[in-house]
């Protein structure tokens, strides 16, 4: 992880307007227009791309993701962190404020 | 409802089997499974199938097509090989779209008005995924008078301009309608080169007397990775798709699979007023071929204002069948047609002269037969002595044939051969 910014489970993300993205089969790709770098996604993280074509929180996307694939909270939070900080580094995701816990 | 004329229903019967294939797979709804497998039973040459798909620039909407059976139908290596384009395309897609956005801030930060034709915004508005179309140039349309800013700006983002004959551009603006460019940007494949046609007209050989500021006025407005793109209307875009795709004589099926696209969802577009424009415009002629290719080759629908008058019958055939030949011969006639033989030419000449009624689009079909821009770069006349290139392409056109001839024939003896 570098410098960029650290997401925990009260911030509040979306996916960035600045992106291009396409669905293959059950994945989509997306790139960065700034960076100019590709990004894909399985399947699961799919579903979380487009759960976050609107804002929400990352507990809150966790809620339901834990329902729609039957996973411990626990374990789902530490892959969605994961996950969105990696995003958040290739300035696909939009951090649109921090709640306090 | 179109009824297709009999001289156009006898060539289809005699396509080939796998173009055939290659219509069943662009059809949507797709066709029934019964059709696609009745076709593949047979003894199909594969490479000339993904040839066809590759050559006619609808590799994503036949992969988009393709359901679980269609897959699991074809040769595994066929199936590969359309997912690997699919996925290039998808990759050049996206290139395109981060190198348009770029360009669009610089037009912004200028004040300059610019539409895109086609590309990112097309592929979106109509496929709903710009990996669904074939990421090809990047086509923008100007003003003629912002032409020098426009190159400008695109010079100095990392492109050169191509363009045969730029040294005349006066001539080259009033003859032709775009400045060709490709990306200087190091490091990337010869594949993934972006290229961008600078329009200041729609169209070449149809001139559609559309200013480009009512043009711009009409507009729509996209929104591309967060960035506002104008576009051209509903209206506007189909008739620039069908008077592009008939001057090209559609010999790449993906234009016409844009068209039909378009006619699946005909309540978003204001057919009587596209019926008066088109009339206004003289591209009767253009509409009925369109219509009819579209609803025989790809089974669309065609809306009943759109269906051809019975009396236009022979002169649909005509244009339809030739486009047919035109999308199964890559050297056909009507593509580069300038390089082809004396009766190629005739026969392009003949086609692009009965595309439209208008005597101003006869004379100037006949004008653009004599001029050819490399011509003006291989010979240099200063700007009075323009004129003479109308003398002197037909004589370099005779004395290019005979070199030709010459290295054929002196090749033919080396090799032994009568």
């Amino acid at each position: 992880m570098g410098n960029g910014p650290v997401i925990n489970l009260q911030t509040m993300i979306k996916a960035s307007d600045e992106i291009v993205s396409s669905k293959l089969d059950d994945q989509v790709v997306m790139m960065s227009i700034d960076k100019g770098a590709y990004f894909g996604l399985d399947e699961i993280g799919s579903r979380i791309w487009e759960l976050l074509a609107s804002p929400r929180t990352v507990s809150g996307l966790c809620s339901i993701l834990i329902q729609e694939y039957d996973v411990p909270r626990e374990e789902c939070e530490q892959d969605i962190l994961a996950l969105l900080n990696e995003l958040a580094e290739k300035n696909l995701l939009q951090i649109t404020e921090e709640q306090s816990a | 409802m179109l009824q297709p004329a009999r001289m156009t229903e006898q060539f289809l019967q005699e396509l080939p089997l796998e173009f055939r294939l290659l219509l069943c797979c662009l059809r949507t709804p797709p066709n029934s499974t019964e059709d696609f497998e009745q076709l593949t039973s047979h003894h199909l040459d594969w490479d000339r199938f993904l040839s066809w798909c590759d050559r006619h620039r609808v590799v994503p909407q036949v992969y988009g097509n393709l359901s679980g059976a269609w897959k699991k139908a074809l040769p595994k290596m066929v199936l590969r090989d359309l997912r690997n384009q699919f996925l290039e395309n998808t990759k050049h897609a996206m290139l395109r779209s981060a190198a348009l956005v770029n360009l669009l801030k610089r037009f912004a930060e200028r004040d300059l008005p610019v539409l895109s034709l086609k590309g990112t915004a097309l592929a979106l508005g109509i496929y709903g995924d710009l990996n669904l179309r074939h990421a090809g140039d990047m086509d923008l349309l100007i003003a003629p008078e912002h032409f020098d800013q426009a190159d400008h700006i695109i010079r100095h983002a990392g492109y050169r301009n191509i363009t045969p004959g730029i040294r005349h551009r006066e001539h080259l603006h009033h003859l032709f309608s775009d400045a060709g460019y490709v990306s200087d940007a190091e490091g990337i494949p010869n594949t993934h080169r972006i290229r961008i046609e600078l329009h200041w007209r729609l169209t070449n050989l149809i001139s559609l007397p559309m200013d480009f500021h009512e043009v711009y006025y009409r507009s729509q407005t996209t929104v591309i990775a967060g960035y506002p793109e104008a576009v051209l209307n509903p209206e506007d875009r189909l008739i620039y798709l069908m008077t592009h795709g008939s001057e090209h004589a559609w010999y790449r099926l993906g234009w016409l699979c844009d068209v039909a696209q378009i006619l699946h969802r005909p309540e978003i577009l204001d057919w009587p007023q596209i019926v008066a424009r088109t009339r206004d415009l003289g591209l009767e002629r253009v509409v009925d071929q369109t219509m009819h290719l579209a609803h025989v080759l790809l089974g669309t629908p065609i809306p009943a204002l759109m269906s051809p008058e019975p009396e236009t019958g022979k002169q649909t055939a005509y244009l339809a069948t030739s486009a047919i030949g035109a999308m199964l011969e890559p050297n056909s006639f009507l593509i580069e047609w300038k390089k082809h033989s004396v009766t190629q030419i005739l026969k392009g000449t003949i086609y692009r002269l009965r595309l439209h009624r208008g005597i101003r689009h006869k004379a100037r079909i006949l004008r653009l037969m004599l001029v050819r821009p490399e011509d003006w770069d291989e010979i240099s006349l200063p700007r009075p002595l323009f004129p003479l290139y109308y003398v002197l392409n037909p004589i370099l056109l005779i004395l290019r044939r005979y070199r030709r001839y010459r290295r054929g024939h002196n090749q033919r003896n080396q090799s032994g051969r009568p």
